[in-house]
C-alpha cells in the first residue's frame, strides 16, 4: 500500500507545479514501480514503452484522422459544412452542437475508437463552431464526449475487447451497441438544448431563419464532407480497407480536396504535417506514461483488493453491481479503457455473471465506464485529443466542458442500469 | 548560443517529423490501392511503423519548443507570480531529469537491440535497432530543448525582470 | 512460500492460456504451496506479446507464457524447430525440445541469457488456412488476402499467389467481417472456434505446412534460484510429463472448432500429397532451410546445422509415440 502513497503523492506535487501530464504519469509510475519491484524492473518498463507505443498500428489512427483533420480544414470543406448545418439547425438552441453530435454518431458508425472519432470531427467542428459563436469549453466538450460513440456504435474496440476477455459472443455485443449508442446521442443532445435554453449565451441562436429553398441550395456547401465520409464508409463497408487503413484514405483524399482548391503549396504542406505531427508528439508521450501506470495498477493487485471486497460480501447483489461501477469511476481516472477492462474484468466478470447479471450487458455497462474513463481528469485521451486539435485552448476549459457531459452520461449510465432491455433488445430479436 | 544551435536540430527534425507523417498516409494508401490490384506490397506494414515511431519522437522536441506537452494548469495560474516561476522551474528540471533517465534507458535499448541483431518477423525480417534509436535520438533531443528551457526559467525566477526575453 | 505475477498476452479462455494455469494450479498442489501465483495477467495486460520473455527476465513478471517468433533473434536454435514442413505432430516437438533443454546445454544457455528456466513448452499445432470461400483444389487459394505472418506469409504468398496480410490475431475478427481480408492463416486448428472466426469462415484447409511455431511458460531465473530444491525437482518432473498434457489441449480444442465449424456448415479441405510436395517445390526447401540457418547462426555462438541435426534425430525418436492427427471430418 505504501507504493499508492507516493504515486498519489508524485500526483499531486505534479499537478502543483504545473508538470505536463505525459511527465505527472510516467513519474508516477516509475516511482510506483520502483517501490513494487525494484529500480532494475522500473528501469526495463521505462525502456519497453516508448517502443511497445509507437509500434502499436492501432494507435495509427490518431496522427492520421488529425492529419485529415488538417487537410479537410485547409481546403474549407469543414466551413462549408457547417455553413450548411448552420442553414438547417442554427435557428434551434444548441443546434450546430447537436448537428457535431449526430456527426460524430455518422462517424462512429465507421470507427471502432472514442479517440479517432474525436480526432477526425474534432479539427473541422471545433473551429466552426468557435466561429458561430459558441462557448469553447462547449463546443470542446462536445467533440470530445460526442466522440465516445465511436466505442459504443458498432464497429467498437473496447465490445471486441469485452468480448475476447469474458468469452462473450462478439456480434450480440456489437448490436448491442446500437440502441445505447443512440440513446447516448439523445441524451447529449437533450442536455445541450436544455443547457443552451438555461444559458443561451453559451450557444448563441442565428439571427436568422433560413428558408427551405436556401437551405436546399446550400446543401452542395456540404460536398466535400460528404465525399471525405463517403470515401470513408464506402471503403470500409466494401472491405476496399480496414477502419485503420480509412485513416490514411481520408487524409489523402482531404489532401487532394486542398489541391484542387488552393494548388500545390510546399511551405502550408509542410506546415500542416509539421503540427498534426506535434500534436500527435504531445498524445503518444500521453500515452506512455498511461501505459506505464497500468503496467503499476496491474501489478499492486489493487483489481484484486476491489475482487475481494465483491466476492465475499453477503451484501445483495445491487449493492455489490453498484460497488463496481463506483470503483470504476476513479479507476477510469487514471487508466485508459482498454487497460482498465484488461486489468479489472478477469477479476470482476466472474463475479458480476456469478450474481447473475447478462454477459451481453455487462458489456454495455463496461463500455460505458470507459466513455467516462476517456473524459475524466487527469487522463482522459478523448480530452487531450481536443488539445491536440487546438493548442491554444487550455486544457482545464476542455475537462469543464467534457465535465456536463459526465453528468449527462451518469444519467445515461443510470437508464442503462435500470432498464436492461435497452442494452438487451436488439441481441434477442437476433438469436430470434 | 545553446538555444540557436538546439534550435538548428530540432526545427529540421519536426520537418521531417511531419514529411513522415505524410508519408505514412502515403504508404497505407499504396498498400490498399495495390491489395485492391491483386498484389501485396510487401513491408508496407513494416514502414508504417518505422514512419510512425518518425512522426512521433523526430517531434516530441519540437512540441516542448511550442510548449505545447500539456499540464492541468487550473491550479498553478492561481499561484503568486513569484512562486509560479519556482513551480516552472521545479517542474521543468523534473521534466528533464525524467527525460534524461527515458533517453538513457532506450539509448541501452536501441543498443542491445543494435547488438542482438533484433528482427521483427513480419513478412520481411525487418531490423528493429532503427526505430529503438530514433526513439532515443528524440528523447536525446527533446533533453536538449528541456534544457533551454529551464535555463531560461531559471534566469526569470533569478531575475523576474528579465523573463520577457527569456522566452 | 513464492506468490508470483503471472502473466501471458493472450485471452484467459484461450487453450494456451488454460493449459499453463492448469500447469501452475498442478504445481502449486504438488508442491504444497510452496508457489503459488497470486497476480494474473492476461491478454497483454502487463506486457505485450513481444515484451515477454525479456520482460519475465528482467522481473517484471515472474512467470509467463512467450512464444519464439515474436523475439527470434534472442532465441536462434529454439526457432529452429519452427521449420514448416516437418511434422504436425506438436507432441512430438515439444517433447524434442524439453529434452534438449536438458541434454543440449547450448539451448538452455540461450535461455539463460535472458535470465530465464523454460517450466514447459507447449505442443504446438499444424498451421491450417481458413477462407471465406469454397475450395476444392490448393488452386481455388490463388489471389486470396489471408492474415498471415512471418514464414507462413512468405509460404503461401509464393506457392499459392495468396496476398499475405500482416495483422494480430486481435484484428482478425473485424477484418473479416469487413472483408478486407479474405481468410487466415498462421493459425491453430483449435482457434478460429473460440476466436469467433467460424461466421466468416467457408473452408478450412489443411495445406500440410506442419506446425511453426514454439511457445512456452517462463520463469524469471532469480525466482526459480530462490526455490527449494524439491520444488526444482518437481519442475523437471512437470517439464517431462508436459508435451502430453498439452496436445490433449489441441485435442479437446481442435475438436471443439471441428463441432462448431460443422454446425454452420464449413467445409473441410486437407491438401492431397502431390499439392503438398508442389507448395514445397515452390518455395525451394533446400534453400530455405539454408537460409535459416545462415540467419540464426549470425545471432549465436552455437552451431546451428549441428543443433537441427540433434533435433531431427531427437525429434524422429520423439515422432512415433505420438498419436496425435489434425482431424479433419470425412
Ligand atoms: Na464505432
Ligand atoms: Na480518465
Amino acid at each position: 500500500m505504501d507504493s499508492h502513497l507516493i504515486v498519489v503523492a508524485v500526483f499531486v506535487l505534479g499537478i502543483l507545479v504545473g508538470l505536463p501530464v505525459a511527465f505527472v504519469l510516467l513519474i508516477a509510475a516509475f516511482a510506483g514501480l520502483v517501490a513494487l519491484r525494484g529500480l532494475p524492473v522500473a528501469m526495463t518498463a521505462l525502456s519497453h514503452m516508448p517502443y511497445g507505443k509507437v509500434t502499436d498500428l492501432a494507435l495509427m489512427t490518431i496522427p492520421l484522422f488529425i492529419l485529415m483533420g488538417a487537410f479537410a480544414t485547409q481546403a474549407g470543406v469543414s466551413a462549408s459544412a457547417y455553413q450548411m448545418a448552420n442553414r438547417f439547425v442554427g435557428h434551434l438552441r444548441g443546434g450546430l452542437a447537436m448537428a457535431t453530435v449526430f456527426a460524430c454518431a455518422a462517424f462512429a458508425a465507421t470507427s471502432g475508437s472514442s479517440v479517432a472519432t474525436s480526432a477526425a470531427v474534432g479539427k473541422i467542428a471545433l473551429k466552426e463552431m468557435r466561429r458561430f459563436g459558441y462557448d469553447r469549453s462547449i463546443s470542446a466538450g462536445t467533440i470530445a464526449s460526442a466522440g465516445l460513440l465511436g466505442i459504443m456504435i458498432p464497429p467498437s474496440i473496447m465490445l471486441v475487447v469485452y468480448g475476447i476477455i469474458t468469452q462473450t459472443d462478439i456480434g450480440q455485443l456489437l448490436i448491442a451497441g446500437v440502441l445505447p449508442g443512440i440513446l447516448t446521442g439523445l441524451v447529449f443532445c437533450i442536455g445541450l438544448y436544455l443547457l443552451a435554453r438555461l444559458r443561451p449565451d453559451l450557444m448563441p441562436r442565428a439571427d436568422q431563419r433560413f428558408s427551405w429553398g436556401q437551405r436546399l441550395s446550400g446543401l452542395r456547401d456540404g460536398w466535400g464532407v460528404a465525399v471525405l465520409f463517403g470515401v470513408i464508409v464506402g471503403g470500409i463497408y466494401s472491405g476496399l480497407f480496414t477502419a485503420t487503413e480509412a485513416a490514411a484514405i481520408g487524409a489523402v483524399a482531404a489532401f487532394l480536396m486542398v489541391l484542387a482548391r488552393h494548388g500545390f503549396q510546399w511551405r502550408e504542406l509542410l506546415a500542416s504535417g509539421r503540427d498534426a505531427a506535434g500534436s500527435c508528439a504531445m498524445i503518444f508521450l500521453i500515452l506512455i506514461g498511461a501505459g506505464l501506470l497500468s503496467q503499476y495498477i496491474a501489478l499492486s493487485g489493487l483489481a484484486r483488493l476491489l475482487g475481494g471486497i465483491v466476492a465475499d460480501s453477503s451484501l445483495p447483489a445491487w449493492v455489490i453491481l453498484a460497488i463496481i461501477l463506483a470503483a470504476y469511476i476513479p479507476l477510469g481516472m487514471f487508466l485508459e479503457p482498454i487497460s482498465l477492462c484488461l486489468i479489472t474484468l478477469p477479476i470482476v466478470f466472474p463475479t458480476v455473471t456469478a450474481l447473475g447479471y447478462d454477459p451481453v450487458w455487462f458489456g454495455i455497462i463496461v463500455v460505458k465506464m470507459s466513455e467516462l474513463a476517456n473524459i475524466t481528469p487527469p487522463l482522459g485521451v478523448n480530452v487531450f485529443v481536443i488539445k491536440a486539435v487546438d493548442p491554444e485552448m487550455p486544457i482545464s476549459a476542455v475537462f469543464r466542458g467534457a465535465g456536463f457531459f459526465v453528468l449527462l452520461e451518469l444519467v445515461t449510465l443510470a437508464l442503462l442500469v435500470a432498464l436492461p432491455e435497452i442494452s438487451l433488445l436488439l441481441p434477442q430479436l437476433m438469436l430470434g | 548560443m545553446l538555444d540557436r544551435v538546439v534550435r538548428a536540430l530540432v526545427e529540421p527534425a519536426s520537418i521531417v517529423g511531419g514529411i513522415a507523417l505524410m508519408l505514412l498516409a502515403l504508404v497505407v494508401t499504396a498498400d490498399v490501392v495495390a491489395r485492391a490490384a491483386g498484389f501485396a506490397l510487401v513491408g508496407a506494414a513494416e514502414a508504417g511503423g518505422v514512419l510512425l515511431a518518425l512522426l512521433v519522437f523526430l517531434v516530441i522536441a519540437y512540441t516542448q519548443r511550442q510548449r505545447g506537452h500539456v499540464a492541468i494548469e487550473a491550479l498553478v495560474v492561481m499561484l503568486p507570480s513569484v512562486v509560479r516561476r519556482w513551480a516552472d522551474v521545479i517542474s521543468l528540471a523534473l521534466c528533464l531529469g525524467f527525460t534524461v533517465l527515458l533517453a538513457v534507458t532506450t539509448i541501452g535499448a536501441a543498443w542491445h537491440s543494435y547488438q542482438s541483431m533484433e528482427f521483427q518477423v513480419g513478412t520481411l525480417p525487418f531490423p528493429i535497432w532503427p526505430v529503438r534509436a530514433v526513439i532515443a535520438l528524440g528523447f536525446v533531443l527533446f533533453g536538449l530543448q528541456l534544457l533551454v528551457h529551464l535555463l531560461a526559467a531559471l534566469g526569470a525566477a533569478i531575475r523576474p525582470a528579465g523573463r520577457g526575453e527569456a522566452a | 512460500e513464492t506468490n508470483l505475477v503471472y502473466s501471458t498476452y493472450v485471452s484467459q479462455g484461450s487453450s494456451s492460456n488454460l493449459q499453463y494455469e492448469g500447469y501452475l494450479d498442478e504445481l502449486s498442489r504438488r508442491t504444497d504451496g510452496a508457489v503459488k501465483v497470486q497476480d494474473k495477467m492476461y491478454m497483454s495486460a502487463l506486457m505485450k506479446a513481444g515484451e515477454h520473455l525479456s520482460g519475465i527476465g528482467q522481473g517484471l513478471a515472474d512467470v509467463g507464457y512467450f512464444c519464439t517468433g515474436y523475439t527470434p533473434a534472442a532465441l536462434p536454435l529454439t526457432s529452429m524447430a519452427e521449420m514448416p514442413y516437418v511434422t504436425e505432430k506438436g507432441d512430438a516437438v515439444s517433447a524434442t525440445l524439453a529434452e534438449l533443454y536438458e541434454s543440449y546445454p547450448p539451448l538452455q544457455k540461450e535461455y539463460e541469457k535472458q535470465n530465464v528456466v523454460i517450466l514447459a513448452f507447449d505442443a504446438p499445432s499444424a498451421t491450417i488456412i481458413g477462407v471465406d470461400e469454397p475450395v476444392s483444389s490448393a488452386a481455388d487459394l490463388k489471389g486470396l488476402k489471408v492474415r498471415a505472418y512471418g514464414e507462413v506469409g512468405n509460404i503461401v504468398g509464393k506457392a499459392a499467389g495468396m496476398i499475405p496480410v500482416p495483422m494480430s490475431t486481435a484484428d482478425i475478427y473485424t477484418a473479416l467481417q469487413t472483408g478486407a481480408i479474405d481468410g487466415y492463416t498462421g493459425i491453430p486448428l483449435w482457434m478460429p472456434g473460440p476466436e469467433n472466426w467460424l461466421p466468416h469462415t467457408k473452408t478450412i484447409v489443411a495445406p500440410g505446412i506442419g506446425t511453426y511455431y514454439t511457445c512456452g511458460l517462463a520463469m524469471n531465473k532469480d525466482v526459480y534460484d530462490g526455490l527449494p530444491q524439491k520444488v526444482k525437482d518437481e519442475i523437471a518432473k512437470m517439464r517431462r510429463e508436459f508435451p502430453a498434457k498439452s496436445i490433449e489441449y489441441v485435442r479437446k480444442g481442435d475438436a471443439a472448432t471441428v463441432a462448431k465449424a460443422q454446425e454452420l456448415g464449413v467445409d473441410f479441405y486437407r491438401f492431397t500429397p502431390e499439392e503438398v510436395a508442389a507448395w514445397k517445390q515452390a518455395i525451394d526447401y533446400e534453400q530455405l532451410k539454408a537460409d535459416w540457418i545462415e540467419s540464426r547462426q549470425a545471432r549465436t555462438d552455437a552451431d546451428v546445422a549441428a543443433f537441427l541435426q540433434t533435433y531431427r534425430d531427437t525429434l524422429a525418436k520423439h515422432i512415433p509415440q505420438s498419436s496425435y492427427e489434425q482431424k479433419f471430418p470425412e
